[in-house]
């Protein structure tokens, strides 16, 4: 395990070295932005790192499959991914912060229950990173991302996988929203590599990269067709976009073939047979309203999808010339909510129990992303216009 | 001050109407104080209307202990004792129920490496997934020469007791 950790240490200093003091440059951060992403890590590190494990799926799943990569010294089948008495922890989840919670405690050489957690604060430097890059747009924005951070938090120091994979697919999603209005490749390759994160976090993780790919083909098929070249046609630039897009999707692909090949599926059996249980719960209107309820209502959801939409008008009316992304944003946050309540009618288990206990972890992501489009609108503040139809005497 | 706006064909394609605004009569635009003021507004409404999302009795509880443990653990002697926890070896299990240490103590004193649970254990889904997770690599197979059972709880015929912890009791099988 420890050969994966010192190949991307190689990886990053042959990155520095090449690129020089530009690099070193491009990581520099101001004093109030170093102070701030220095805080809030530190914030929650300390909430992360000094209490055990406690909260039940980070137990019983997360970073009880850590134990196992960790016992095993590896990914490997005899670690007791096909035992019987372990299926009940979802052995088929992805692995990604299992194996960062091993290697920690590889690190350390011992196991407890505590220091793996180490790794939920290694992936929350990138996404801290990405939102103080937007502290330059303003105080507003970096307010309201402060703030989501915070009500987050407790979300974020549990175990629990839905709130990063809400930050991540946030990021995602506005940076690759930003490389389709402007065609900033570092924008994209940002994006790819956020959700390819995503991907290891949670199997809701490949939801979010199908409503990506869904929403993000027809805008680059048109700009495409508008002469305007989103992705260049060069070689060198083709090599290195399909090498960023390997290391997005290396591990949660390769995940996906082992579990395979170890024989292992998931409890919701998503598929073809789920139509009859769509349909029969598409035609009993207490099993709809329940769905609807608790994914919508109880948490509050449709206030997002209504500061969302408030947002997006506004940034029409405030001419803030990049509409693109709101829109973008909304499309991605409704058509993974589709997919979500797609999830709930189809699953075979007790419908009640699965939205009690999940519910309202599984909306964080739609909630956040609805909430994009304000980001976006506070994010331009500097190009609102106010439109005022002058009187006719005062146009000359 | 007539604004140039910025928006490309694509988005024209995608949002055709969009455009009608190009078409509009002359506009003023406001100045960058009034600006700031309209975000520094927009962001209270959006704060005052969001503050509910996401909000259900599970991430609220949790949030309140959040801060609470946030504030004790770096307030007093806990702060201590959680660093020093962090270093240790198999530190942290006293999260787990009683019975589950119980049973962790009976494994670990008799280095019993597969164990069973009796009906008892292995239906209480609490304790069934938290002695599996917590004495991995120790694992759980049915046809094991030790088993775990509740004291009181009646033992099969071909087990014999071997030693009790608290309320939990280790037996070997034939």
């Amino acid at each position: 395990m420890l050969l994966e950790l010192a190949i991307a240490c190689c990886c990053a200093m042959v990155i520095l070295a090449r690129e020089g003091r530009g690099a070193v440059d491009a990581l520099r951060l101001g004093l109030s932005t170093t102070v701030c992403f220095v805080l809030v890590l530190g914030l929650l590190g300390a909430a992360i790192l000094l209490e055990p494990v406690t909260a039940w799926d980070a137990r019983s799943i997360w970073f009880f499959h850590a134990k196992m990569v960790y016992f095993a010294g590896g990914l490997l089948k005899d670690g007791g991914w096909t035992a019987p008495c372990c299926l009940f922890s979802h052995t088929d989840y992805p692995t990604l912060m299992p194996i960062l919670a091993a290697q920690a405690a590889s690190l350390a050489g011992f196991w407890n229950e505590q220091l793996p957690k180490f790794a939920l604060l290694m992936l929350l430097v990138p996404v801290l990173a990405v939102t103080v890059s937007y502290w330059r747009a303003g105080l507003a924005t970096a307010a309201l991302l402060l703030l989501a951070w915070a009500k987050l938090a407790p979300l974020l120091t549990d175990g629990y996988m839905d709130a990063l994979l809400a930050l991540y697919g946030l990021f995602g999603a506005l940076l690759i929203g930003s490389w389709l209005a402007t065609g900033a490749k570092l924008d994209l390759a940002t994006g790819v590599l956020f959700v390819g994160v995503a991907l290891g976090l949670k199997n809701e993780g490949s939801l979010l990269a199908v409503t990506l790919l869904v929403c993000a083909t027809p805008v680059a098929a048109l700009a495409r067709r508008d002469g305007r070249q989103l992705l260049s046609a060069g070689r060198s630039e083709a090599i290195r976009f399909g090498g960023v897009l390997l290391l997005g999707i290396a591990s949660g692909a390769s995940w996906l073939i082992l579990r395979k090949a170890w024989g292992l599926h998931n409890d919701l059996n998503l598929g073809l047979s789920s139509l009859p249980a769509i349909v029969r719960r598409l035609t009993d209107p207490e099993a709809l309203e329940m769905i609807l309820r608790s994914t919508l209502v109880s948490n509050h959801l449709f206030y997002a999808v209504l500061i969302g939409g408030c947002a997006t008008g506004l940034s029409y009316v405030l001419r803030t010339g990049r509409l693109l992304e709101p829109i973008f944003c909304m499309a991605v946050a409704s058509g993974y909510l589709a997919g979500i309540e797609l999830v709930y009618l189809a699953t075979p288990t007790d419908l009640k129990w699965l939205l009690a206990t999940s519910a309202d972890r599984t909306t964080v992501l739609p909630a956040l992303l609805f909430l994009a489009p304000a980001i976006l609108l506070l994010r331009d503040e500097r190009r609102w216009r106010i439109e005022i139809a002058l009187p006719a005497w005062l146009r000359h | 001050m007539v604004p140039t706006r910025w928006l490309n064909r694509t988005t024209n394609a995608i949002i055709w109407w969009a455009d009608s605004q190009n078409t509009r009569e002359p506009s003023v635009s406001i100045g960058p104080l009034a600006r700031r003021g309209a975000a520094i507004v927009l962001l209270v409404m959006i704060v005052l209307a969001a503050r509910n999302v996401g909000e259900s009795p599970f991430t609220g509880d949790t949030g309140k202990g959040w801060w609470r443990a946030l504030i004790s653990l770096t307030s007093g002697g806990h702060g201590r004792s959680a660093f020093r926890d962090l270093v240790t070896p198999n530190s942290g299990e006293q999260v787990l129920p009683p019975l589950v240490r119980d049973m962790l103590a009976l494994l670990r004193q008799h280095g019993v490496q597969e164990y069973a649970v009796s009906p008892q254990i292995s239906t209480d889904p609490l304790l069934h997934q938290r002695i599996v997770e917590s004495a991995f690599p120790k694992m759980m197979v049915p046809t094991a020469p030790y088993l775990l059972a509740r004291v009181g709880e009646p033992l099969p015929a071909n087990c014999r007791p071997m030693a009790v912890e608290k309320g939990i009791e280790l037996a070997a099988c034939d």
